[in-house]
């Protein structure tokens, strides 16, 4: 694998009116065992003031920030693409957080076999202390139950 | 704190390439990576959709030649935060998508039947079976679960016991409660049977939504889809299929 040109990464998040959230999923990625090499926002027009969150993260993550007028994710998702100079373009969204492998785990298979064009992982439902219909999204997509100590 | 967690339940390694009618392998983009030139060649994601982008990017990823690998290994954390009326919508808005997509995706004219497959098998990934394929004007999908039956069943009593039809009325009333129960019964926990009730009920409700947002959706493009959610019993997760397993 050393052997082969290293592919660079773009991270890119769609986002509206999500601030308090984003936090969580930025701060995951500054953890990462393998840096992205940028962190593209795309602000979906958000209402919400964003400055402050994206502040903070300045220094600690290759942070580009854009704002799509177009509504709807699919737009943009594909302002992502265009703006992303990445090689590999990794999605998640603002409601979510990164397990600190989750870069490298993505990239790898992209090495293995140049005809992969897309890598999906696992995705996995999480509740704190939730309300019944969140408990019920939970447990509809409940396959293997497991247990996951918070800040683990 | 301890909090539950819940995985996808997809095989490491390669996805199947065909579906059948949309029902095809894809990535959620909450957790997806793509290599920027398939993305460039594929042209991205469809404006038009207003869900189901995700599908329809993998259908057109695959037919493009590239192949799609699961890696659980790379995990993204979602946390829910829905409430009822925002599950409703949001389960409304998925079958109106998928209507879009049927046409886009599907251009025979034929109506097809399907159920879910109880007996899954390797040569069938998504765990639904096509059980009667004809001839149309449009396309058409028509899902036959307990859902549907239950209601088909009640509306057919009631028709009956209109016209005095107490026999085949009689039959209807004993389908429904069968196909009632047996939709109760897939989620039913006895270790904890008031909340897997309500469960049902939520479910119940938000298998409302898809269907009306699928049969509104697929008026307006032209295309006949009674949709179906799948439930927790006879799922993709449950089949057979090992993607990793097919390529060793």
């Amino acid at each position: 694998m050393s052997e082969l040109p290293r592919l660079t990464t773009s991270v890119v998040i769609i986002t509206k009116d999500r601030p308090e959230n984003i936090r969580n999923l930025l701060q995951s990625l500054v953890r990462q065992s393998l840096k992205p090499d940028e962190v593209l926002v795309i602000d979906n027009n958000s209402i919400k003031n964003y400055e402050s969150v994206f502040n903070e993260f300045r220094d600690l993550l290759p942070l580009q920030t854009v704002v799509e007028t177009t509504p709807g994710i699919p737009s943009a998702r594909n302002r992502g693409i265009r703006e992303a100079r990445g090689e590999i373009i990794l999605f998640t969204d603002d409601d979510c957080e990164a397990d600190p492998f989750w870069v490298e785990n993505m990239v790898k298979p992209f090495y293995q076999n140049p005809y992969i064009g897309v890598v999906g992982g696992e995705i996995i439902s999480a509740k704190k202390k939730g309300s019944l219909v969140e408990e019920f999204c939970v447990s509809e997509t409940l396959m293997r139950m497991g247990r996951l100590e918070d800040g683990a | 704190m301890i909090i539950d967690i819940t995985k996808s339940g997809y095989q490491k390694g390669y996805l199947p390439k065909k579906g059948i009618g949309v029902f095809h392998p894809f990535f959620a983009t909450a957790n997806a990576a793509f290599r920027k030139e398939a993305l460039l060649k594929t042209g991205g994601f469809d404006p038009r959709c207003d869900t189901g982008e995700d599908i329809d990017l993998s259908i057109r990823i695959a037919k493009a030649g590239y192949e799609l690998w699961f890696e659980p290994s790379a995990k993204i954390i979602h946390y829910h935060r829905y409430t009822l009326k925002g599950l409703l919508k949001q389960w409304f808005d998925y079958g109106y998508g998928h209507a879009y997509l049927f046409r886009k995706h599907s251009r025979e004219h034929r109506l097809q039947f399907y159920r879910y497959d109880l007996s899954p098998r390797n040569d069938n990934p998504f765990g639904i079976a096509c059980v009667l394929d004809i001839p149309f004007p449009v396309y058409g999908m028509i899902f036959l679960n307990s859902y549907h039956l239950m209601h088909f069943a009640v509306l057919i009593a009631f028709v009956a016991f209109l016209f005095s039809l107490i026999t085949l009325g009689g039959v209807g009333l004993l389908v429904s409660i069968f196909s009632a129960s047996w939709y109760l019964g897939i989620r039913f926990d006895p270790r904890n049977p008031l909340k897997s009730l309500l469960f049902s009920g939520i479910r119940y409700l938000a298998d409302g939504a898809y269907v009306l947002g699928g049969l509104l959706g697929g008026i307006k493009e032209g295309v006949i889809y009674l949709g179906a959610t799948r439930s927790r019993k006879n799922s993709f997760e449950r089949s057979a299929y090992r993607a990793g397993e097919r390529d060793q």
